[in-house]
């Protein structure tokens, strides 16, 4: 039995796998299935200052090993967040992140010093993949400079560890993801959603009611796999990668190129209990390896 | 809910494209209920990976479940070509179901494979209930493997497209006259939307009651995906959680 614990910042999940957001609800609809307890930590839904009703139907397509979704973020919005969800945590030790997004600038910082005065919530998590509204739409995530403003504003406003979720749709992830470092995040999740598109050639129609969507699933770990390659060797605070991980040995690859934990969403469709199988297998590879803790494993890959 | 692997005991093609599956195992085949639906794995199916959710065409309450289903792309497919023996995994029992209370008649309009919650239902409904039947169709294909229906119902209508067998046309061409006739407490019906918006619609200001169970694209379906949103006069709901099953009135606008 090796340690597969893991520290981000003051923060202990005693396993390396966390739900990822969007994937998992508040952990109630499941919670019949799994011991919730059991799980590294969840990440909420998104949550935004005002609530949100999504896009219309239809929300999801399937291609080849994924899907493309285009929820757009639908929720009840903080207030609901802080009287409702949060609560329901108290049932649970699970560490447990919120995640935020904002559609200008300073709603992020505005969510986190909300949330800062809520000790269930242990970190924040930036979804910074959602539209700039002031600047045409573009993703907060895209821009260095806007980035860099989004998180030291965040990190201001909370002394909770923030997380820095990056947009894939980038040249390259590296430099945004030491932008982010370098403004005071303690950790730095990838992937979010490539995104992507799906045309209906009868009715000449986007397939998704957004128009374009994210694609997840297996599909994208590969892509995934490599940024997560790159920005753990760009940058010094822990890593949490995703993209794809739907098995031990997938999640195991993302800690070899350099994660210090792992995140799993849309394989939790298929089985909401695959946070804990994942870290089972986790266990019985270091076992076999011969690795007492899940550091001696993790960045142990190099190209070169 | 739970995750239960099923072994197929028989997978019977009934017509051109469809199928009718019969399921065995410990847990989920004693819980369901009409109205519910499973979320089914089709392993080694790359292009398709997320389960499928089907409605239980029956459950014995015991050991067997039965799922109706059409071939309409991979998964489907890929399902249709699994032998006797194979496992199924199956998540559920998902969704609320049918309400059921003494009515004295009430009448179930199936379009297609929307039979597939009904003919559940049908069986779970005791006498002195009396149960009326309209089943539509494209065409008398369809209805191949349903011979026992009339041990089941008490009035049988049967409507296909091209009038191969039963009334011609739309189902809603002539339930007006059917449900004229019998005046039934209580309307459960299941099938492609644009009937099910048209049968609320010539029912909204009688006092008949109405159940209609709605379909949605799904990934999770145990509410926490939020792609099966359902449009409702309570606002948006989760058809796999608030539904399947919905009051016909809640739906398809004013």
């Amino acid at each position: 039995m090796a340690d597969i614990s893991v520290r981000i910042k003051n923060v202990t999940l005693k396993t390396p796998v966390i739900a990822a957001s969007g994937t998992f609800g508040s952990g109630e609809e499941i919670a019949g299935l799994i011991d919730i307890n059991e799980i590294g930590a969840i990440t909420a839904k998104t949550v935004t200052l005002e609530p949100r009703d999504g896009n219309p139907s239809p929300r999801i397509f399937e291609t080849a090993s994924g899907i493309i979704n285009s929820i757009g973020l639908q929720n009840k919005g903080i207030d609901h967040f802080v009287s409702a969800v949060i609560p329901f945590f108290e049932n649970y030790e699970v560490p447990f992140i919120a995640n935020i997004a904002g559609f200008e600038l300073s709603e992020y910082a505005k969510l986190a010093s909300i949330l800062d005065k809520y000790n269930r919530v242990n970190m924040i998590e930036l979804n910074v993949s959602c539209p700039n509204v002031k600047k045409g739409g573009i993703e907060f995530g895209r821009d260095p400079a806007i980035l860099r403003e989004l998180v030291t504003s965040s990190v201001a406003a909370t002394s909770k560890p923030v997380i820095v979720k990056l947009s894939p749709n980038v040249t390259d992830i590296a430099e945004l993801a030491r932008v982010a470092e370098d403004s005071g995040a303690s950790a730095i999740s990838l992937v979010n959603t490539f995104q992507a598109l799906a045309i209906n050639i009868d009715t000449l129609k986007p397939e998704l009611g957004g128009g374009l969507g994210g694609l997840s699933g297996p599909a994208i770990k590969p892509i995934a796999l490599r940024m997560v390659y790159q920005v753990s060797n760009a940058v010094k605070i822990p890593v949490i990668g995703m993209g794809g991980i739907s098995s031990s040995a997938d999640a195991i690859e993302f800690i070899l190129a350099g994660a210090t934990a792992v995140s799993v969403g849309t394989a939790n469709f298929i089985d909401p209990s695959i946070a804990i199988s994942i870290a089972d297998g986790i266990n019985e590879y270091l076992d076999r390896k011969g690795y007492v803790r899940i550091q001696n494993a993790t960045g142990k890959f190099k190209l070169s | 809910m739970i995750i239960e692997s099923l072994e197929i005991l028989s997978n019977a093609k009934l017509s051109p494209d469809i199928f009718r599956i019969t399921l065995t195992g410990q847990d989920i085949p004693a819980r369901v209920k009409p109205g519910h639906f499973v979320q089914v794995l089709i392993e080694d199916n790359s292009r398709s990976i997320l389960r499928r959710p089907f409605s239980v065409f029956y459950g014995d309450g015991e050991h067997q479940l039965q799922i109706l289903y059409k071939v309409v792309g991979s998964g489907t497919r890929k399902l249709s070509e699994l032998k006797p023996g194979a496992a199924l995994s199956c998540l559920g029992p998902l969704g609320r179901g049918f309400s059921t209370s003494g009515f004295e008649k009430i009448i179930l309009v199936a379009g297609g494979v929307g039979i597939a919650p009904l003919y559940f239902l049908a069986r779970s409904i005791p006498e002195p209930t009396r149960k009326i039947l309209v089943f539509g169709a494209r065409n008398k294909s369809f209805f191949n493997g349903f011979e026992e229906l009339n041990k089941i119902f008490d009035e049988l209508y049967f409507v296909t497209d091209d009038g191969s067998f039963g009334y011609e046309g739309e189902i809603m061409q002539h339930f007006p006259d059917f449900y004229r006739k019998h005046e039934p407490q209580m309307i459960y019906a299941c099938g492609p939307e644009p009937f099910l918006e048209k049968l609320v619609t010539f029912v909204r200001d009688e006092e008949v009651q109405i159940e209609v169970a709605m379909e949605r694209r799904m990934a999770c379906g145990f509410g926490v995906c939020m792609s099966c949103i359902c449009e409702t006069k309570q606002g948006i709901k989760l058809t796999c959680k608030d539904g399947p099953v919905f009051n016909g009135r809640d739906l398809f606008g004013s």
